[in-house]
């Protein structure tokens, strides 16, 4: 368990030491504004050791508030999340990080979608203890599609999976704007 | 004599219409202009085109960047939630930091006028709002401003693209609600405002080639598409501003021949006038105007719809202002221009 956890660490410091790298001015970008959000998240996978089989179907949803602690890089929060797994529900929650890796643009118009490496850590139900990351895309800051594995080092499971993501905490439409009193 | 200089539209290329007047200042250095019409990016140039302002006009679009002029953000994020791609914040600081309340207050008193070109989203209707009231009626819609803050909101105004970036309420809370947006939409260039006002000589400054070269490329993306599209839609809104001017212009030339044909075969003056002062002539008691058109002999650069505000660039886009400027001012004939 030790090890994993220490693991774990190492990752969490390299994310943080990486988000402290002042970004150039030339990479100035919309995405990773400060604030809030919420992703509420549909979660589906697979829970396997890689050894015996049937590796075993997971469903469930999630709910994930961050804040933009480094703006246009680093966001941190937690979550929490509703998995039914092994014919049974259990819970999970832990403190999540995302990393902003790159955005893809639109020319001069501005940027689509950004790409994170997100690490997470989370304690559940029946022991569970998981720890692991991904990659997801965070779509015109209101979708996300993730792409996540994580290692339950309390039972020796791996558990891989992919969720879609609706952003809760959306900025909402206005109806006028002044750019002389923003 | 009354004198005009026109502005049209084009963003960065702006700096092409700098180095065009810093040029007719070096030549006359006692040149004043009595309307000074500015259309988009031409309005933002229009307050300062004077011999007065010139330097600091040549310094501003020499150094400002596009983080300085607009601010972009998540496409998508925009389109949902926003009325416009960009955000024009930035620019909206520059124009409180040099048209200030004692920059309007001053304009106010001087004796051109000052006309920026707007399209008010809700009449379809192009509108000039103005320094000052105009001296003789007009068929156009102008509004004449009062407040330094409702002059900014219309430079501003004339410069927003639609889409692209945010309508703009000159005087806020005036009712009917009235948003006004880009002039280019309409009017690329005021040239027909000017002769209307009896401007006898008209510098019109235009910030695309006449001929432009076809683009050997292939469009494939929809951004690149609708930029291309807009890019057509604005030269046409060009070309159809220049046909009537210089239309009527050739039209008013042709009537002058024709009267002093009629002059020479010993025909009264009086009998002359009578002749061809028909009722309903859209020529009668007019004189042709001395139009001046400047503009780049080729695509001067500044990306998609004048959005790219690269100093580098812009310095190039000055040089040939000037060097356009002064290869006219170099045809012309002694007498022919109040610059020669």
């Amino acid at each position: 368990m030790a090890p994993v956890f220490s693991r774990w660490c190492c990752i969490l410091i390299f994310l943080m030491l990486y988000a402290g790298i002042p970004l150039p001015a030339q990479n100035s970008t919309p995405e990773f504004p400060k604030g809030f959000t919420g992703y509420l998240s549909l979660q589906q996978g697979v829970v396997s050791d890689f050894k015996t089989t049937p590796d075993y179907y997971q469903v469930g949803f999630s709910l994930a508030p961050q804040y933009t602690v480094i703006p246009s890089r680093l966001r941190l929060g937690a979550q929490v999340a509703g998995i039914y797994t092994q014919g049974r529900w259990g819970v999970q929650a832990g403190p999540t990080a995302a990393l902003r890796l790159f955005d893809m643009r639109a020319g001069v118009f501005g940027t689509v979608l950004n790409v994170q490496l997100t690490g997470s850590h989370f304690w559940g139900s029946f022991g569970q203890k998981l720890a692991g990351g991904g990659l997801q895309a965070e779509i015109f800051q209101l979708f996300q599609l993730a792409f996540t594995g994580y290692r339950d080092y309390g039972n020796g499971q791996w558990w891989l999976q992919s969720s879609l993501g609706f952003n809760l905490i959306r900025p909402k439409k206005k109806t006028s704007s002044d750019p002389f009193n923003p | 004599m009354s004198t005009a200089l026109v502005i049209s539209g084009g963003g960065s290329k702006g700096a092409f219409a700098v180095g065009a007047i810093k040029t007719m200042f070096r030549q006359r250095p006692g040149l004043a202009f009595d309307m000074l019409i500015g259309t988009s990016t031409g309005a933002l140039i229009a307050p300062l085109a004077t011999a007065r302002d010139i330097a600091l006009l040549e310094q501003l679009y020499t150094s400002v960047t596009t983080e300085q002029v607009i601010t972009t953000y998540n496409v998508g994020n925009r389109i949902l939630t926003a009325d416009s791609i960009f955000g024009v914040e930035p620019l909206a600081q520059l124009l409180k930091q040099y048209y200030t309340d004692t920059f309007f207050n001053d304009l106010a008193t001087r004796p051109y006028n000052v006309l920026l070109a707007t399209t008010c989203l809700q009449t379809e209707a192009a509108v000039y709002f103005a320094s000052k009231t105009l001296n003789s009626a007009t068929q156009h819609e102008v509004i004449a401003l009062k407040q330094a803050d409702h002059f900014r909101r219309a430079v501003l105004a004339s410069a927003c693209q639609p889409v692209f970036m945010t309508p703009i309420e000159v005087i806020p809370g005036a009712q009917p609600l009235r948003q006004y947006v880009d002039g280019g939409v309409r009017e690329y260039a005021g040239i027909q405002l000017a002769i209307e006002q009896g401007a006898d000589e008209v510098f019109v400054i235009l910030l695309s080639p006449e001929i432009t070269p076809p683009v050997e490329k292939r469009y494939t993306g929809v951004p690149d598409i609708l930029m291309r599209t807009i890019e057509i839609f604005s030269e046409d809104v060009g070309d159809n501003d220049l046909q009537i001017p210089l239309l009527y212009n050739k039209a008013l030339g042709y009537m002058d021949t024709v009267r002093q044909n009629l002059s020479a075969y010993g025909i009264p003056e009086d009998k002359i006038t009578a002749l061809l002062n028909v009722p309903g002539s859209p020529f009668s008691n007019k004189r042709s105007v001395n139009l001046h058109l400047i503009r780049p002999d080729g695509y001067l650069g500044g990306g998609p719809g004048g959005l790219t505000f690269d100093p580098a660039e812009m310095k190039g886009m000055v040089a040939k202002g000037e060097r356009t400027m002064n290869q006219y001012i170099a045809g012309l004939a002694p007498g022919s221009s109040i610059l020669v």
